[in-house]
């Protein structure tokens, strides 16, 4: 087999939600090798590996120690990443980190200094670019389907989050709460759809202090674009849900999650509903084995990443913003992006010269 | 009850007048000075204003929003009881004069969220704890343009920002026995480049208690619309959530000759009869407030102000306490 062709031996290190969801995503992948799985949490980890028949790793020593493994996949909480991302690419690794990219401007801003220096992929899980529905969105507007965009609303709903063992979403400076961990998903579609916004406004609960329940609104200004308001729940009984609107001159385009699934499955009451319906097998539309797919090629000398560090730092530091905002219950301006990548370039430049 | 309404150019003028018909109530004439709109008013005799204040027991005050204060305070100067279309005022200098020419105790405000049943219910659910201590909520009042003099700001002294925003923030306001202290707000005007007001709008407003909430009050429905927009209302708190769609309970038609789908409301519970009902008793009772107070109308109206002055300065707005 060629090099270029050979899939990208892959470990995933975090064996929550979203470690879970990617080597699943990651076992049905061809474009990727599945080698082994290490969390913090050793049981997650080694139910995770059982399940998707990879191997479990005792520490992330091992982990970078396994010279089969060249790329690893860091979906640990938030305020961890930066750390095992610059431990990785210290050894030589390939690095794709889930969303947010870290809890921090400075330690993002960090990362992509050392993944230039390296020369390393670094991806991020930016993912929601590879949801159908929300391409859809994207090709209707550029048809100009809705005219001139006017008022555009994004929003994404779920539980208080209880799903990770020790409740890190609960601290709101391993998080962000929902402001960060979540709208920045639709922070990603009005800067996909739309362009840089150069101003925040937002309120925010905060996911510290009601057991994790949270609730922001926020209203971005997007040169020329319409008025973009963003709204994430942690607070949802229901459970997940996302929608979108956007209105303009010409019509309205609306979407919402619920009650459209192509397929249902409940049990009659006199059945129990979690052993009788097999698990879906992740298809070709899968948003994050495409994701991985791109991430593989990238390392393989493919097109450069949709979802790389710039645009990561882009993302979180409008997320941010909002928390900002929100303290000083008042008005955000933004810098413009290429302007706080100059100053990023210029300084190191200046410290590659003094090496020099 | 001999009701008299004056100005009908309001888009809920005629529904209000057969809310009164319907509610028992005698309409004994109405005013309008537009030739047009004399022309289209089928449901009563035009006559001019001073004969309609002697004529009728009650006032509705329906033109249009430039219109609203110098009726408002000839009825009320009358000594009739008024329900005054929203908002109470055009502008800052209309409610100046409002607030100094009106009797405030003979002015019920034409809000009618509240009385819808679903809003009852939640604020019933509330006071009872269903939500626990309540956050923060998320609010649209979406409409198609509604035409005519709302797109001029010589009548109407603002767009949707001015048609829609009070109907929610009065409703929390309701809903919490709260107050709003700040908003921030933006505005867009890109679907009806002829008109000089904004078509589109987003405010987010602060409460006393420390809630927050944001309301789309947009004229964002296309014509193509099944209906005229919505009214919907999600409050989270630290025990549950609160959803609020007085408008979900609707068919779907789909009529080849409408060339698009339209929604046929079914629910039996009509939140501008009721509206209409609680002010045929208030003109009768005389009670010292009545049940939209004037108070909570100036309220709303000094949110919207606050609104504006927030999409002028860019930053949020402190609400003008009164």
């Amino acid at each position: 087999m060629e090099d270029a062709e050979r899939p990208v031996g892959l470990a995933i290190i975090g064996a929550g939600l979203m470690g879970s969801q990617h080597a699943a995503s990651a076992s049905a992948c061809r474009d990727v090798h599945l080698v082994g799985t290490w969390g913090a949490d050793a049981d997650q980890a080694a139910q995770l590996a059982q399940r998707t028949g990879c191997e479990r790793f005792s520490s992330y020593e091992q982990v970078l120690d396994d010279p089969r493994v060249e790329a690893v996949l860091i979906a640990t909480p938030t305020s961890t990443h930066d750390e095992l991302a610059l431990i990785a690419m210290a050894a030589g690794r390939h690095a794709f980190v889930e969303k947010p990219v870290t809890r921090t401007l400075e330690d993002a801003l960090t990362l992509r200094r050392v993944a230039r220096a390296s020369g390393l992929v670094l991806g991020v899980g930016h993912v929601i670019r590879y949801f159908p529905e929300y391409r859809a969105i994207r090709d209707a507007l550029e048809r100009g389907d809705v005219g001139t965009p006017a008022v555009a609303t994004f929003g994404r709903r779920c539980q208080q989050p209880d799903w990770a063992p020790d409740r890190w979403h609960t601290d709101m400076s391993r998080s962000g709460g929902v402001a960060v961990d979540m709208l920045i998903h639709d922070v990603d579609l009005v800067r996909w759809y739309f362009g840089e916004p150069t101003e925040v406004y937002a309120r925010v609960v905060g996911s510290d202090r009601h057991e994790g329940l949270d609730y922001a609104l926020a209203t971005l200004t997007v040169p020329d674009g319409p008025i973009c308001h963003l709204h994430g729940s942690w607070a949802e009984p229901e459970g997940f849900s996302q929608s979108a609107e956007v209105c303009g001159s010409d019509g309205m385009l609306s979407y919402d999650s619920r009650g459209r699934d192509e397929f249902s499955f409940m049990a009659h009451a006199t059945h129990d509903s979690a052993t009788a319906l097999p698990p879906p097998p992740p298809g070709e539309q899968d948003p994050f084995g495409r994701q991985l797919v791109d991430f593989a090629r990238a390392i393989r000398g493919g097109a450069p990443l949709p979802g790389d560090i710039d645009w990561a730092i882009g993302s979180l530091r409008i997320a941010l913003a909002m928390l900002e905002s929100n303290d000083q219950r008042d008005v955000v301006p933004l810098e413009p992006l290429h302007e706080l990548f100059a100053r990023e370039d210029a300084a190191m430049a200046t410290i590659a010269g003094g090496v020099a | 009850m001999k009701v008299g309404i004056l100005g009908t150019r309001h888009v809920h003028a005629d529904g209000l007048a057969e809310c009164v018909a319907n509610c028992g109530g005698t309409l004994v004439g109405a005013t309008e000075r537009d030739a047009d709109a004399r022309a289209a008013w089928t449901r009563t005799e035009l006559v001019d204003r001073d004969e309609l204040l002697e004529r009728a027991d009650a006032i509705i005050v329906a033109g249009t929003n430039r219109e609203r204060v110098d009726d408002v305070v000839a009825a009320t100067s009358a000594g009739l009881p008024t329900l005054a279309e929203k908002p109470v005022a055009a502008d800052a200098d209309e409610l100046a004069r409002l607030l100094d020419e009106a009797d405030p105790a003979l002015v019920m405000v034409a809000l009618p969220v509240r009385f819808a049943a679903s809003l009852r219910r939640a604020r019933t659910a509330i006071a009872a704890g269903a939500i626990g201590t309540p956050l923060a909520a998320r609010g649209t009042n979406h409409g198609q343009f509604p035409g005519g003099w709302f797109g001029r700001r010589a009548d109407a002294g603002g767009g949707a920002l001015q048609d829609h925003v009070v109907h929610l923030s009065d409703a929390l306001c309701w809903l919490l026995d709260d107050r709003i202290t700040r908003a921030y707000a933006r505005a867009s005007q890109v679907m009806h480049p002829d008109n000089d007001v904004e078509d589109c709008g987003v405010v987010t407003l602060d409460f006393e208690s420390g809630f927050f909430a944001s309301i789309d009050s947009s004229w964002s429905r296309p014509a193509s619309f099944p209906t005229w927009g919505d009214v919907w209302l999600e409050l989270v708190g630290t025990a549950g959530r609160i959803r609020i769609d007085p408008m979900a309970t609707h068919l779907d038609l789909y009529s080849d000759s409408a060339a698009k789908l339209q929604h046929v409301g079914y629910s039996d519970d009509d939140m501008t009869a009721a509206m209409v009902r609680a002010f045929l008793e208030f003109a009768r009772e005389r009670p010292t407030t009545s049940p939209v107070s004037f108070a909570e109308g100036v309220h709303a109206s000094d949110v919207v102000l606050a609104a504006y002055a927030s999409v002028d300065s860019g930053r949020p707005e402190p609400v003008t306490t009164r």
